[in-house]
């Protein structure tokens, strides 16, 4: 899976979980600009992640994911 | 609704639960510190409900770093809690939930961890039962099961009391008690029958409904049972059904494999009319409020109107698979009371005796609002040869809207289609819910200008809905093309289809001898809401 698949995949994803419609989900988007994104939506982002890609975090991945970058960073290096 | 939410994990994870509700959250060590202070802004805050909760988790990583006996550690939890609450009690009004903590084994012991009195399962078993806390999540995580409970990724990456996919089914918990509280309490089950507490259709069945003991029926025996549980809790039951009385009645009174009896159910309300109304009868006549009521039918489409016309009613979702009535009933948490006492046991009764008092008309409500809601379609139309299996089903089996109740086979049926005294028209009907296929058969033999309706019949699952009237008016129209000038009815009556013994009368047909006739001039077209036209899927 590309960065590009990945990140049309994210989108709906995170338009659902930080509740606004209009978010598009760019590699560089940050938790700041996105009023939704909270550390308690984080979580919720994070289990959602797993579950729409049927994958599982290690702890250290879910530590070490901030802001989309970090995501497709560990993304990208599940081999999707 | 005023809520206080205590916790000692993340307590914010709920907030986006909550958002009708006023809100006051504490986490972790804060608990103990509104709780303890009399002035703190807990107390200020003046909750009409205050939520304290404790996780497994929390418990489990002291029990492990004790410097103390098992028996010591769980002496001083049990103190720590018991004053936690004593001191909730003394310096407030509201309702205090406390939940329980999951039992849940760190196997030390391996499958001996339930026998050992000093292992943490026993632990949490002993302050459970000392506690007895009023919020039980114990139970909800096993329901979910503790693999997908206790993920410990979250709990280390921010403090999650479970799973952030369960959260939801912890907030709903909270809810419900707090509806609960404020009075919305369930005081009576309304139940379909057919389909419902047991199988099959009462009128085209009879006494050879589904129930019993093996396969199906036990299904439906085992849902009458819980239903009957309820009953026992103080929970009225009441019928609200689409039937003839007297079948019914004869089925409580004597069908051997029936769980509920007539004493049971507090209030009958069997009849044609729609079932709002009956809820809205049982309502007066128990004078309870419908916010107090829970409405159980299989049909998708009696939920939606009872949904349209009493919101107020809880209409539980069923998935439509009867195997799963009573998983899905237990799910919705309709069942939250604030305490069982001896009256509610008793309440069942005494409803009953003053209804029998009271028998109250209520006000109409309009079932045409949603008819035209539904936005239901219908299309009438000469057989197809590929309905001919639907069409001869539909004559073998339907019995309560059926005229003549003539049973044509398969080769029956072809011998109709290709016979030119014969018109034979099928009836298709879909609505905003979906596609109901073919509900209806119409076969008219043809003499010089007279029709004569052979055969009508319509499936008891689209009764009351206008349907009738549609195809009446639509076959009119069909006949006056053809040149028609006359059409003679005739009302064969069964056992079954008394229903019908005045459908010719209610078109304006004249009572001729055994017949009915209608000059095709003097037919008026009858109100419905059905639009014209096929089946079209979104």
């Amino acid at each position: 899976m590309s960065e590009t698949e990945i990140l049309l995949k994210l989108t709906p994803l995170f338009q659902r979980v930080f509740a606004d419609s209009s978010l598009v989900v760019t590699n560089s988007l940050h938790p700041d600009q996105v009023p939704g994104w909270s550390s308690l939506s984080h979580a919720h982002m994070l289990a959602e992640v797993e579950n729409v890609f049927g994958i599982r975090f290690t702890f250290r991945e879910m530590r070490s994911i901030q802001t989309t970058q970090d995501l497709l960073t560990v993304l990208l290096s599940r081999q999707l | 609704m005023r809520l206080a939410l205590l916790g000692d994990f993340t307590i914010e994870d709920f907030k986006p639960y909550f958002l009708e509700t006023t809100l006051f959250m504490r986490s972790f060590s804060q608990v103990e510190e509104v709780i303890l202070n009399p002035d703190s802004e807990l107390y200020k805050f003046k909750p009409d409900v205050i939520v304290v909760m404790f996780s497994t988790q929390v418990l489990r990583a002291r029990y492990h770093q004790r410097s103390t006996s098992h028996v010591v550690f769980y002496e001083e939890v049990l103190r720590y809690h018991q004053n936690l609450r004593e001191q909730l009690e003394q310096h407030s009004q509201s309702r205090i939930v406390i939940s329980n903590f999951v039992e849940v084994s760190d196997r030390l012991f391996g499958n001996h961890d339930h026998l050992i009195e000093t292992s943490f399962l026993q632990l949490t078993k002993d302050l459970n039962n000392a506690l007895r806390s009023n919020l039980d999540i114990n139970s909800l995580a096993a329901f979910y099961g503790h693999e997908n409970w206790f993920d410990a990724r979250f709990w280390y990456l921010s403090k999650s009391f479970c799973h952030p996919r369960l959260i939801p089914k912890v907030t709903e918990r909270i809810q419900s008690i707090c509806r609960s509280s404020l009075g919305a309490q369930v005081k009576c089950v309304v139940l379909d029958l057919d389909e419902t507490i047991w199988g099959g259709i009462l009128g085209d069945d009879g006494r050879d409904i589904i129930l019993g003991a093996e396969g199906e029926g036990e299904i439906y025996r085992d849902f009458q049972a819980y239903l009957l549980e309820l009953k026992r809790r103080g929970i009225l039951l009441a019928v609200a059904s689409k039937n003839d009385l007297s079948n019914v009645l004869d089925i409580f009174r004597h069908h051997p494999e029936m769980i509920l009896r007539e004493s049971d159910i507090s209030v009958f309300k069997v009849n044609w009319e729609n079932k709002a109304d009956s809820i809205a009868q049982i309502a007066r006549e128990l004078n309870i409020g419908l916010d107090s009521m829970i409405f159980i039918d299989d049909s998708p489409l009696e939920r939606s109107l009872v949904r349209s016309l009493l919101p107020e009613v809880r209409a539980v979702e069923f998935s439509g698979d009867p195997a799963l009535y009573i998983t899905e009933l237990t799910s919705t948490d309709y069942f939250e009371s604030s305490l069982l006492t001896s009256v509610d046991e008793r309440r069942g009764e005494l409803q009953q005796i003053e209804s029998e008092r009271t028998k109250l008309r209520t006000s109409f409500m309009s079932l045409e609002d949603f008819l035209r809601d539904l936005q239901m379609r219908g299309e009438i139309t000469p057989f197809k040869a590929d309905d001919l299996e639907r069409i001869v089903q539909l004559t073998q089996r339907t019995n309560q809207f059926n005229l003549r109740t003539q049973r044509y086979n398969l080769a029956q049926t072809k011998k109709i289609l290709q016979d030119e005294t014969y018109l034979p028209l099928s009836v298709t009907l879909s609505d905003r819910l979906g596609h109901h296929g073919l509900v209806s058969v119409l076969i008219f033999s043809i003499r010089g200008d007279i029709a004569f309706v052979d055969q009508w019949l319509l499936s008891c699952r689209v009764f009351s809905r206008g349907l009738e009237n549609f195809i009446m008016n639509e076959a009119m129209k069909i006949l006056k093309e053809i040149k028609i000038s006359k059409v003679v009815g005739e009302y064969l009556p069964t056992e079954k289809n008394k229903n019908v013994a005045n459908l010719f009368k209610d078109f304006g047909f004249h009572p001729v001898g055994a017949l009915w006739e209608i000059a095709i001039t003097d037919y008026q077209d009858k109100p419905h809401f059905i639009n014209q036209g096929p089946y079209e899927r979104d």
